[in-house]
């Protein structure tokens, strides 16, 4: 190869260097007799030796990605079932009125619900708690939701905090 | 022109043609490989041979079949650092200079240096030259074989052009 047309200046490098590849290519790989016959003599060699192609296996590492997509499968399921299960027993809190002070709701009662007396057990609904001739009052907040016991005169004797889905469920207990 | 991908699938089958074809699409590159790895062009012949039959045994094992050429040539490499380890086993000690000598393989420096930079290239960038300028095939019979757009071939081969240039830049500074 000539030294000069490797002087990397110039525009015409590349031009030249894709000739010096072409012409290295002959130097590496000198033209064989036939080149048909390098590719009969792997083929000979092929079906003389009677290799096949094998057939695919799951190899072992295949088999270790199962395995780790089936684990994290079962913790997500694992995960989601905790979640569900603790979302379906929530912690009932009853506190006194001494405690009374340390509740602080998150956010302001979006609506207090009349006392109203009854004499059976009927329902809770959204707003207004029917009780069994007790006083009852019914604080709604976003989170949660504050049942006051009152006594005659109105004042509060107890209260009990329950999240806002399980009151039908807390307030049955309570009584 | 069939690509790698359909002529691996092809021999999957049991299509033993269409090996041969990619025999034929890829030797001189194998050989190519091969003689950088040991300097002699006999033993290179032997070696990626060698790598061939390797490849049609683990066919199966290619994921992809468009990455057949360069799934190939990393064959070819360890099947000629294997020739080349056992040569030098085999060869008494006061032979050692002569071995040293065969392995310059008759190529000035400057040839020498550019075949270690085309080695040196990423693997892609090294196919694709390799294909054009050793086993001689048009951009487009390249970009066929590949299964990629002739425009994006190109532009990979004025990539490693690019590389081989810095390189000699480097070298020459």
């Amino acid at each position: 190869m000539n030294r000069e047309e490797m002087q990397p200046e110039g525009a015409e490098f590349d031009e030249r260097l894709e000739q010096v590849l072409d012409r290295l290519g002959t130097l590496v790989v000198p033209e064989l007799a036939t080149e048909n016959d390098f590719v009969s003599r792997v083929m000979r060699r092929i079906r003389g030796a009677e290799v096949e192609v094998r057939r695919r296996r799951p190899s072992g590492r295949w088999l270790v990605r199962i395995a780790i997509s089936t684990a994290a499968c079962f913790v997500i399921a694992l995960a989601l079932w905790l979640t569900v299960a603790v979302r379906r027993s929530p912690p009932m809190t009853v506190a006194s009125d001494k405690q009374e002070e340390k509740v602080t709701p998150t956010s302001p009662p979006l609506e207090a619900a009349p006392v109203v007396r009854t004499s059976t057990w009927s329902t809770v609904t959204e707003n207004v708690v029917l009780e069994r001739d007790v006083p009852v009052r019914k604080l709604v907040y976003r989170e949660f939701e504050r049942v006051e016991l009152l006594d005659s005169q109105g004042n509060i004797k107890s209260h009990m905090i329950v999240p806002t889905k399980a009151m039908l469920v807390a307030t049955r207990e309570w009584y | 022109m069939q690509s790698d991908s359909q002529l691996v699938s092809a021999a999957l089958q049991g299509d033993q043609a269409a090996f041969a074809t990619m025999v034929d699409r890829y030797q001189r590159v194998a050989r190519a490989v091969a003689f950088q790895a040991i300097g002699d062009h006999h033993a290179a012949e032997d070696a990626a041979q060698e790598a061939f039959l390797a490849a049609y045994q683990k066919l199966s094992s290619l994921r992809e079949g468009s990455l057949f050429g360069r799934w190939l040539l990393t064959i070819v490499r360890r099947q000629a650092m294997r020739i080349r380890r056992a040569r030098r086993r085999d060869i008494p000690l006061d032979h050692a200079a002569h071995v040293a000598e065969a392995e310059k393989n008759g190529l000035d420096h400057d040839a020498e240096f550019l075949l270690a930079a085309l080695m040196g290239l990423p693997q892609r960038e090294r196919q694709l030259l390799m294909l054009r300028h050793f086993g001689g095939h048009s951009v487009t019979d390249i970009a066929q074989m590949v299964g990629r757009p002739v425009g994006t071939v190109t532009k990979q081969l004025s990539r490693g052009y690019a590389r081989l240039r810095e390189q000699f830049t480097k070298a020459k500074s």
